[in-house]
């Protein structure tokens, strides 16, 4: 592999890794999670639609 | 021919009708909520799940939308705890943000509508349309009892719906109630001795509330005694002087402010209740009274609860060894296919002893955790968690720990950021803040991949039953350690009294199977979520740390480009440090990393194990670390530093998401802070006593 593909993809992973680390709290807080990762429960589901009345 | 088209008429978006559902606790609210919304809030067969107030939409039975807010649950609007304060602050509109409900719907436990009802004598003292929703029928018919519905709600003057929510009976009935148009009617109050109806009107018109609110208000502090009157922040001087006045002048009346207005609303509640149900004539000793003789019994409550966590700690390391091995043999595939495909080099390194190595080293455990989620969901379904806090009350209220403590430190064993919101239960602030402080201490489900890779490098040959023994050492330590610091606090920081524990007890039920098995794939969604994410990011900066900046020698060993790397540096600059605990550098680079969460520890170990040995090896991590060695050819992982070491993870304060938790409950820094310095200090200490100490007596 090209030495300098290999380094600037080496340095985007990282790169990428530490800006994710720094930028993730902020993004959380700015989204109204402040407790961290285990008390937000992911995957909410849609809230159930009544079924159309057949009557006209 | 042209078609003209006319424009439709422009109509006002639909008013989003605002429903709360209040009630007792543990009588189904969340259970109804999720129900109605299709969203899935926690539920659980003990008091005190719901400590926030959860906010959902759904369709009435026209296709119109609602709002509907599930709020904490409580006794009586005379609140006692911060949660129960949540509900009545809605219910009173007290809440900036938050519209004050135009419909309260108040689920009722059916099988104890005598108590059940006084929060509903109390709402309908509110003049809000209310609807009943008589929930757990299908017990009251089991204990033969019956209920007259069509006298029920004569007598309470509201609709009263029959439900059975964890089944979805009565679900479409509920909805019609609630989106009826114009709303129910307003319902019969408790008739109040004529004084108290006279000074509550009178205190009620020099209140500066909105009217509608006022007369509950004004009920509400007449019933308040003087020092809580004292402490109320809400209102100006001249109101708390008014009702002290109006108090004075009940109590020349001959009558108790305090007390009168709850003799009132039971007597009322009496008479519906001597009109409208019949008891059954079988045993009063239920199931439940049985089952509690065994499991609430000093002795053989203790020697049940002590099985019950053997058991579950067996399973964890007895049931989950099949699927491990699919996930280590997954794990191994990908690594080899990787190697092949790619040529050697820094990016390969890159993928597979930073990216594979560290994130795989943490989905390994996966099996681990669900199996401990199923018995956590198992207990808390089936009602033993209250009994569970009843036989810890004792123990607990000899080291000043509050009986209502144990569900937040137990809930605290499958993460400590539930069990630490959990505390609002508490009344006491103090009591409160105890627990917050010991919470930590209860070994987390992060934990258990730490223990389990060390407990495999302590006795890799052991059966499941030893295995699951040392683990629950490990969980005791944490308990022991826990009330130990509690009684430290109480007798120092925090001193007060301890108030007894009044809890209730829940009646046995089969475990919802599809509560359980939700409540584990959230989990491992979670679980997934977390090693995708955080435990990437920090496995490929981990990586980098012990890569870079790389030895000038080009024909340097990979064990001593570590040694030179930023990590290995950092080790080594922190190793006289924790020398004294028997750790080198590369468990130092661990216990760092540990500090964004716990089972980074494994993938640090991983991912300084598979770069030191330049990628050669396929090998577990366990059998890395059973190999290493120090310089003079000793292991490194003795037995001394094995135990050590699970105690430092036992005691230490490593969650960077629950110190921002507590500085959340808290509202300050101060205490977080304090938690992390006391934590680390007492989890040094621990180590250092395991390993000095075993030296000393001889041990390796």
């Amino acid at each position: 592999m090209n030495p300098v593909i290999e380094q600037f993809a080496i340095a985007a992973a990282v790169g990428g890794a530490c800006g994710f680390l720094l930028l993730r709290p902020l993004l959380r807080r700015r989204s109204g999670k402040a407790c961290g990762g285990d008390c937000c429960t992911p995957g909410k589901i849609k809230p159930k639609r009544a079924k159309k009345s057949k009557r006209r | 021919m042209s078609t003209i088209v006319e424009p439709l008429p422009v109509t006002a978006p639909a008013r989003v009708r605002q429903v709360a559902i209040a009630g007792n606790p543990n009588c189904g609210k969340s259970t109804v909520f999720n129900a109605l919304t299709g969203l899935r809030q926690r539920v659980g067969n003990y008091p005190g799940v719901t400590v926030e107030r959860k906010e959902g939409t759904f369709f009435g039975s026209h296709g119109e939308q609602m709002s509907l807010l599930d709020l904490p649950g409580c006794y009586s609007l005379q609140v006692r705890s911060p949660d129960e304060a949540v509900a009545r602050d809605v219910l009173l509109g007290r809440v900036t943000g938050t519209p004050r409900p135009e419909v309260v719907v108040c689920i009722v436990d059916a099988t104890n509508l005598e108590r059940n009802l006084y929060l509903v004598a109390q709402l309908l003292e509110l003049r809000l349309p209310l609807v009943v929703g008589l929930n757990m029928m299908d017990m009251v018919e089991a204990a033969g009892m019956t209920i007259d519905l069509d006298e029920l709600r004569t007598r309470l003057g509201v609709p009263v719906i029959p439900l059975v929510a964890s089944k979805g009976v009565g679900l479409i009935q509920l909805k019609q109630a609630v989106s009826q148009t114009p709303l129910p009617e307003l319902g019969n109050r408790a008739p109040m001795p004529e004084l108290i109806e006279r000074e509550v009107q009178m205190l009620a018109a020099q209140l500066p509330v909105p009217a509608d609110v006022a007369g509950p208000e004004a009920m509400l502090l007449l019933t308040l005694h003087d020092r809580a009157l004292e402490e109320l922040a809400e209102h100006q001087r001249s109101v708390v002087e008014a009702t002290l006045a109006a108090q004075a002048r009940i109590e020349a009346a001959g009558l108790d402010p305090l007390s009168a207005p709850v003799d009132a609303r039971y007597t009322w509640i009496g008479s519906i209740c001597a009109a409208a149900v019949r008891k059954g004539g079988g045993s009063d000793r239920t199931t439940s009274d049985k089952l509690d003789s065994v499991l609430t019994h000093p002795v053989l409550g203790w020697v049940a609860f002590l099985g019950v966590m053997a058991l579950m700690f067996f399973c964890i390391f007895f049931v989950a060894e099949t699927p491990m091995g699919w996930i280590e043999s997954g794990s191994a595939l990908v690594e080899s296919w990787v190697v092949n495909a790619m040529p050697e080099g820094d990016l390969r390194s890159l993928v597979t002893d930073g990216v594979i190595a560290g994130v795989t080293g943490v989905i390994i455990f996966l099996p681990q955790i669900l199996i401990l989620y199923f018995f956590l969901g198992l207990l808390e379904d089936s009602g033993y968690m209250a009994r569970a806090a009843f036989i810890m009350d004792r123990l607990m209220s000899r080291v000043g720990l509050h009986g209502k403590s144990f569900i937040p430190l137990l809930s605290s064993f499958a993460c400590a950021i539930p069990g630490i919101m959990a505390t609002r239960t508490i009344e006491n602030r103090k009591d409160r803040l105890v627990t917050i402080l010991v919470a930590p201490l209860m070994s987390c489900s992060a934990r258990l991949p730490v223990y389990v890779i060390i407990i495999a490098v302590l006795m890799p040959a052991a059966g499941g039953w030893m295995k699951s023994g040392i683990m629950l050492s490990m969980y005791l330590i944490g308990i022991i350690a826990a009330f130990a610091m509690a009684w430290l606090f109480k007798s120092t920081l925090l001193r007060g009294e301890t108030p007894m524990l009044l809890l209730e007890m829940p009646p046995y039920r089969w475990p919802s199977f599809f509560t359980i098995v939700y409540r584990m794939w959230e989990r491992a969604l979670i679980f997934l979520q977390r090693a995708g994410t955080i435990i990437l990011a920090l496995s490929i900066v981990l990586w980098a740390l012990t890569t870079y900046p790389k030895p000038e020698n080009p024909d340097a060993t990979p064990a001593e480009a570590s040694a030179y790397s930023i990590a290995g540096r950092l080790g080594h600059a922190i190793e006289p440090l924790i020398r004294p605990l028997g750790y080198d550098w590369k468990i130092g680079i661990g216990l760092i990393g540990s500090f964004a969460a716990r089972e980074v520890f494994v993938s640090t170990m991983a991912i300084v194990y598979n770069v030191e040995d330049g990628g050669e090896s396929t090998e577990p991590l366990r059998d890395m670390m059973r190999a290493e060695r120090r310089a003079d050819g000793s292991p490194v992982f003795t037995p001394l530093v094995c135990i050590g070491l699970m105690v430092f993870y036992v005691l230490a304060m490593q969650c960077v998401s629950t110190l921002a938790i507590v500085r959340r409950e808290t509202n300050s820094w101060r205490w977080p802070m304090f938690q992390l310095a006391y934590m680390t200090a007492l989890a040094y200490f621990g180590a250092l006593v395991v390993y000095q100490g075993g030296r000393l007596l001889g041990f390796q």
